[in-house]
C-alpha cells in the first residue's frame, strides 16, 4: 500500500475499507440496472470519461486527447440523459433484460489533492450476458476522484475509464464501469 | 447461383440468403467492394506529408498516406514478400513502412525501397516492379475514396448527381469540413447490408425502434413531433446512393439541441450564408430535418448529427463498424464540443439510438441459421414502384413520402448490378 503522509497504517486501512465498500455498493447499484441510486454517489459536477483506445507506434503514444471522439465523456446531466432510456418503457432491446455482472478489483488509494479528496485507481471485469448466448467481456482500469461531503459521505467527482480494447467487441455499450 | 432470384424489386421481396450465405458473401467481396468506390477517409485526418491512417476496402487491409508530393495514396498492407502486415497503427506519421519479418521497407507511395541485408538481393529483385499495389484515389470536398478496379468510372461519375446531395454537408461554408479527432470502433454479428439499408431508406425504424432514445434526449418528446409525416418527405436515389428526409429544415437540429441550444443556434445565424452556396431548398428546407443517407455500397451518415460511418465486412455475419463525426471547419470550439458530444450520445456504442440498432441487425442476421427460416422472403414492398425522376426541383429517382422501402430497393438492385455482372461495362450506368 502507497505510504499516505500524515496518516497511520490503521487509518489507510480503514479509509480502504470504505472506499471498498462503497465500490462495491456501486457495483451492486449497476448490475441491478438501480441508475437513480448509483447517480446519487455523484457530486453534482461529475466529470465520467471514458476515451476511446487507439493503437498507435510507441513514439507517438501520447495523453489521451479529451477533444477525441469517446464512449463516454459525461456530465450529471448527460448522465441523468442516457439513463432515463429504461424509464421510457420503450427500450425494446433491453426487454429482456441484459445480465450484468461488474466486478472491481486492484483498488489502490492515494490522498488528493485536498485533504477531502481521494485518488483512486482500480481495475474492472464488466461481464454481460443477454438472450440465449451473447456474451461480452470487458476488462479494464479507472482512475478516480473520490470527493467526502460535508455529510461526511464520499461521492465520485471524477472518473476516467480506460477499456482494454481497440475496436470494441460489442454491438453496444449499454453498460457504465 | 440464380442471382436475379435474390431480389425482386417489382413484386419487393428479398432472398434471406444475402444476409447468411458465405457463398454470395464471397462474391460480395470480388464484385462489389473490389470494385466499387470505397470510402476511406478525410483529408483531415492526413493533412500533413507522412501522415497515414489504416483501414479496410472489403476485407483488404490498406493504407491512406499522405505522400511526400502531398498528394494521397492508397496501397495495400501487406508485405510482397511473405505478406506479414507492414503497418499496425491506426494512424502515424512516418517517412517509410518497415515489415517486422525481414525488415523490407515502403515508401509513402508504397513503393518498395529496399530491406534488411539489402545486398543478397543484388541481381535478384527489380525493386520497382514489386511495390505494394495501389488503389485509385480520388476526393470529393474533403472525402477520400479509393478503388482497385482500374474500369471503373471517376469518382465523380460513380456518386453523379448524389454529388448535390452531399453537397449539404460538405459544402457548408468557404472553410470546408473535417472530422473531430478519433475514431469509434466496434464489431456487430449483423451481415454489413442490415446497416447500410437502414441508412438508405428506413424512416419507418425510427419511431419505434428509437422511441426510447428519442423521449430520453429530448425529455419526452415523441418522435412524431421531430419527424413529422410529412407528404412531402422524400427518398431519392441514383446508382444505389441513398437520401431519405424531411423538408421542414428543423427536426434534427431540435433532437440535438436540448441540452446544447448552440448547435441550432449556429446553424440558424448561418442559413442565409449556406443558402448563397446552396440555394433555399437546401440550406433551409432539407438540411436540418431528420435524414440518413447511404453513398453505395457501404458509407453512410446522418445530416446534422454528423455521424459518418462505414459498415466493414468482416464476413457474411460480423461487420467492424467504424464512424466518425463530421464538423465544419469554421465552426467554434463550443458547436465542435456540442455537436460531438450530441454525436456520441446519439450515434456510438453507448449512443441512445445506436444502441437499439445493433440488437435488431444482430438478431434479425443470426435468425437465417435455421434453414427453413432461410428458405421464407422478406417483405420489401411498400411503395414499390412510386419513384420518378422528373421531379422539378430533386436530383435522382424521386418517391414520397419518405415512409417507403424505395431506396432500400434501388440499393438492392444496384447490388444485384454489381453481383451479376462479370465486368464494370456490365453494370448499367445509371439507375
Amino acid at each position: 500500500m502507497t505510504q499516505a503522509p500524515n496518516a497511520t497504517h490503521l487509518e489507510q486501512m480503514v479509509l480502504w475499507f470504505e472506499i471498498n465498500q462503497f465500490y462495491t455498493r456501486e457495483a451492486r447499484l449497476l448490475d441491478a440496472e438501480d441508475y437513480d441510486a448509483w447517480l446519487s454517489t455523484m457530486t453534482e459536477d461529475i466529470a465520467y470519461w471514458m476515451p476511446t483506445r487507439e493503437t498507435l507506434f510507441r513514439k507517438e503514444e501520447k495523453e489521451l486527447d479529451p477533444q477525441h471522439m469517446n464512449f463516454y465523456k459525461e456530465t450529471l446531466t448527460s448522465l441523468r440523459v442516457r439513463t432515463y432510456r429504461l424509464k421510457t418503457g420503450t427500450a425494446w432491446s433491453e426487454n429482456p433484460r441484459t445480465r450484468y455482472r461488474h466486478l472491481i478489483t486492484n483498488v489502490e488509494v492515494e490522498t488528493g489533492n485536498a485533504p477531502s479528496e481521494y485518488k483512486v485507481g482500480s481495475n474492472f471485469l464488466i461481464y454481460r450476458n443477454r438472450l440465449e448466448r451473447d456474451e461480452c467481456w470487458m476488462v479494464g482500469t479507472r482512475d478516480d476522484i473520490l470527493r467526502r461531503g460535508d455529510d461526511g459521505s464520499i461521492k465520485l467527482a471524477k472518473r476516467t475509464i480506460l477499456v482494454d480494447q481497440n475496436s470494441l467487441l460489442s454491438k453496444n455499450l449499454n453498460v457504465y464501469a | 447461383m440464380d442471382l436475379h432470384g435474390l431480389i425482386n424489386v417489382k413484386e419487393g421481396w428479398i432472398d434471406r440468403r444475402i444476409f447468411w450465405d458465405q457463398d454470395i458473401y464471397n462474391l460480395e467481396l470480388e464484385r462489389l467492394f473490389a470494385r466499387s468506390w470505397l470510402f476511406v477517409a478525410h483529408e483531415s485526418q492526413i493533412p500533413k506529408r507522412g501522415d497515414f491512417v489504416t483501414t479496410y476496402m472489403g476485407q483488404d487491409n490498406v493504407v491512406v498516406a499522405r505522400h511526400s508530393d502531398g498528394g494521397i495514396r492508397v496501397f495495400l498492407n501487406s508485405c510482397v514478400h511473405r505478406g506479414n502486415r507492414i503497418c499496425f497503427a491506426d494512424r502515424g506519421q512516418t517517412r517509410s513502412f518497415v515489415c517486422n519479418y525481414h525488415g523490407w521497407a515502403y515508401g509513402t507511395d508504397g513503393k518498395l525501397l529496399g530491406m534488411h541485408e539489402d545486398t543478397h538481393y543484388e541481381g535478384w529483385i527489380d525493386k520497382s516492379k514489386w511495390g505494394l499495389r495501389n488503389a485509385r484515389v480520388s476526393t470529393y470536398k474533403g472525402l477520400v475514396f479509393a478503388c482497385f478496379d482500374s474500369d471503373a468510372p471517376s469518382l465523380d461519375d460513380f456518386l453523379g448527381d448524389y454529388r448535390w446531395y452531399l453537397d449539404i454537408i460538405l459544402d457548408q461554408c468557404d472553410e470546408g469540413t473535417e472530422f473531430v479527432g478519433g475514431c469509434v470502433k466496434n464489431m456487430y454479428d449483423s451481415n454489413w447490408k442490415f446497416g447500410a439499408e437502414n441508412f438508405a431508406g428506413d424512416s419507418l425504424h425510427v419511431g419505434w425502434t428509437h422511441n426510447s432514445g428519442t423521449q430520453s434526449i429530448t425529455y419526452g418528446k415523441q418522435v412524431s413531433e421531430l419527424m413529422p409525416v410529412d407528404p412531402q418527405s422524400f427518398h431519392a436515389n441514383m446508382n444505389g446512393h441513398c437520401w431519405e428526409g424531411g423538408l421542414d429544415g428543423i427536426g434534427t437540429l431540435a433532437l440535438l439541441s436540448a441540452d446544447r441550444p448552440c448547435i441550432t443556434e449556429y446553424y440558424q445565424a448561418r442559413r442565409d450564408k449556406m443558402a448563397k452556396r446552396l440555394g433555399e431548398l437546401r440550406a433551409k428546407r432539407i438540411f436540418g430535418s431528420v435524414i440518413s443517407a447511404t453513398v453505395f455500397p457501404n458509407f453512410s451518415f446522418l445530416p446534422g448529427i454528423a455521424t459518418m460511418r462505414a459498415w466493414l465486412p468482416k464476413g457474411p455475419t460480423r461487420i467492424e463498424l467504424r464512424a466518425w463525426t463530421l464538423i465544419n471547419s469554421d465552426m467554434p470550439d463550443d458547436v465542435r464540443e456540442a455537436v460531438r458530444d450530441a454525436c456520441m450520445l446519439s450515434f456510438a456504442p453507448a449512443g441512445l439510438f445506436e444502441m437499439d440498432d445493433g440488437e435488431n441487425w444482430e438478431n434479425a442476421t443470426r435468425s437465417n441459421e435455421g434453414v427453413i427460416t432461410r428458405q421464407g422472403r422478406l417483405h420489401y414492398g411498400l411503395r414499390t414502384g412510386t419513384s420518378r425522376n422528373d421531379d422539378p426541383d430533386l436530383p435522382g429517382n424521386i418517391s414520397r413520402p419518405m415512409y417507403s422501402d424505395v431506396n432500400q430497393l434501388a440499393f438492392y438492385q444496384r447490388w444485384l448490378d454489381f453481383m451479376s455482372a462479370p465486368t464494370w461495362a456490365d453494370i448499367p450506368k445509371v439507375r
